[in-house]
């Protein structure tokens, strides 16, 4: 998906994008005795096409750390740093992904998809330039006149990510965008998603609760203490790509850091000591 | 296609099923509409009612002054339809342009009080008190105020309509998934824009249903609104013949006001189903 789409005018997006990184980042709601501190101290650097995968407790500020980092929710100062400078205002690198798919309804796939070029700037025949035949490229074909309610579960997620794809944007913030799938559709989106990003390599961010997720996708996982949300540990994957995840599940790297992910997670003490010798 | 399929059936063994018909999106057209079950089914009832009615009247167990039998009423409608007219056209111009008004401050204040939130503090216990005024006991103020011609009555249908439409206009415009809010804001997407892209299509199907609503709520309300003082329109002729004892003109007046709120009614829902045809879709699954 090049861009012959995009208008001439500059969208603040022509510097090349390098890295991105929360740096010492804290943050917390409210204020006074009513604070709700979500984040702290919290450190991490992600170089252009990575892919690191974030797994913690629910409610421990994970959302926190995606508003934050697409320049939504002000930040301290420096607390976010975009090719090494502070961040200020909305993110221009970014592009979202939810567990909600949250298609509009009244728009086909088409439509769907170019919603995110639109937000951009573009005209709405700008915006469709070159989508439809991109279609097959997320299993799609054909389905451009479809509407959403017409589409299963998995195909919804795929217009979703179609849409975020289609912005051009460099780093993807996927926030568990396969949550609410059932588990064998789950299955069917992460080796699509490894797919895809095997041709271009953008720079992922994946938000996810589950361990086998995490692992499948990412080459760093990131695993958060409950909130607020701090690193607990950092887990170099290392396995070696393309992955398939059947042959992961019966693989002694793939069971050993499993296991310690969910002993960090789940903090168990008497699990504790039998993780650790596993380890 | 079918004509072929039927014939190479009726000329092979007996039973054979015919060749299954091309998956169709929309539901077969089939029968014209004034055979369908959806026409005939209300239409049984309403000769049914009527007929209850012409033989009460016929065996004489209420007189024809009290009860006119649907006949004489049929009678004085068209005998007398250039008077029904005139006083029809008093009030169908008191809805139109109360439904109007009432529409666009309904969707206005809507906006303002989903959007904004002073506006919200600051205008919502407003509207929702201006519901509970007894409008029909100020009545005469108005009059006072606006004189005895349409201003009033117009002031009144404005009143009671204006309300569902305001309700439904903040419901659709709050039922935008933030995620949608979320993903357009971090592309930079303005106010505005999300407000045309997102926002208002989301909030027709919410917007309809309030139009509904008031549009059932016009017809009567014009006509009650006349009854507190006119002397034109259906309202105003009820009261006469009422005075006159002309019973029959009463329930003919009755009709027409009926038509004309059923007429409303069928003119937002064909509208709603024009313009927001996904609503109907994602429902009917």
């Amino acid at each position: 998906m090049a861009a012959p789409w995009r208008r001439s005018r500059s969208t603040g997006t022509e510097a090349e994008f390098r890295s991105f990184a929360f740096d010492h980042l804290s943050f917390a709601y409210g204020e006074g005795e009513d604070a709700v501190e979500t984040v702290r101290d919290f450190s991490l650097e992600v170089k252009a096409g990575e892919f690191v995968t974030i797994v913690g407790p629910s409610g421990c500020g994970k959302s926190t750390l995606f508003n934050v980092a697409s320049g939504l929710t002000p930040a301290m100062p420096g607390g976010v740093r975009v090719n090494g400078e502070p961040l200020q205002g909305v993110n221009p690198y970014t592009a979202y992904m939810f567990q909600r798919d949250a298609l509009l309804d009244w728009r086909d796939v088409l439509g769907n998809v170019s919603l995110g070029r639109e937000f951009l700037g573009a005209s709405k025949k700008q915006a469709e330039a070159g989508l439809r035949e991109s279609l097959a490229e997320f299993g799609l074909e054909g389905f451009d006149k479809r509407r959403p309610y017409e589409l299963s579960g998995g195909m919804r997620q795929r217009v979703a990510l179609m849409r975020t794809y289609a912005t051009d944007r460099p780093v993807l913030l996927l926030d568990e965008p396969f949550g609410a799938l059932d588990a064998l559709t789950r299955l069917r989106m992460q080796e699509f998603l490894l797919r895809r990003w095997d041709d271009d390599h953008r720079t992922v961010i994946f938000i996810t609760h589950d361990v086998d997720e995490a692992l499948l996708l990412g080459d760093r996982v990131i695993v958060l203490t409950p909130r607020p949300a701090r690193i607990c540990e950092e887990i170099q994957v290392g396995l070696e790509r393309p992955r398939n995840a059947e042959a992961l599940m019966v693989s002694p790297e793939y069971i050993r850091m499993r296991a310690r992910i969910m002993h960090l997670l789940h903090g168990n003490p008497a699990v504790a000591a039998r993780a650790e010798l596993v380890a | 296609m079918s004509a072929v399929s039927q014939k190479s059936d009726s000329q092979t063994v007996s039973g054979a099923a015919p060749a299954a018909p091309k998956t169709s999106r929309r539901a077969p057209r089939g029968k014209p509409f004034f055979l369908r079950v959806t026409f005939l089914a209300p239409l049984a009832v309403i000769l049914l009612l009527l007929g209850v009615w012409q033989f009460i009247s016929a065996t004489g167990i209420m007189d024809e002054l009290t009860l006119p039998a649907p006949t004489t009423v049929a009678e004085s409608l068209w005998v007398d339809r250039a008077m029904y007219w005139d006083n029809a056209k008093v009030t169908l111009t008191e809805i139109v342009i109360g439904i109007v008004i009432g529409i666009t401050l309904g969707v206005l204040l809507g906006i303002a009080i989903a959007l904004q939130r002073v506006l919200r503090v600051a205008l919502y216990p407003l509207v929702v008190g201006s519901q509970s005024l007894p409008v029909l006991a100020l009545a005469p103020i108005l009059v006072l105020w606006l004189g005895f011609g349409i201003a009033p009555k117009i002031v009144i249908v404005v009143q009671i309509i204006f309300f569902p439409v305001t309700v439904a206009t903040i419901q659709g415009l709050s039922s935008v998934s933030s995620e949608v809010l979320v993903f357009g804001r971090s592309l930079g997407a303005s106010s505005w824009t999300l407000f045309w892209k997102v926002r208002v299509p989301a909030m027709l199907p919410y917007f309809f249903g309030g139009l509904k609503i008031a549009s059932s709520y016009a017809a009567v309300a014009a006509v009650i609104a006349e009854w507190t003082g006119s002397d034109r329109g259906l309202g105003a002729l009820m009261l006469r013949a009422n005075s006159d004892y002309n019973t029959e003109v009463v329930f003919g007046s009755v009709v027409i006001i009926t038509v004309i709120g059923l007429s409303l009614f069928g003119l937002a829902s064909l509208a709603e189903r024009k313009l927001t045809p996904w609503a109907h879709a994602s429902r009917e699954r």
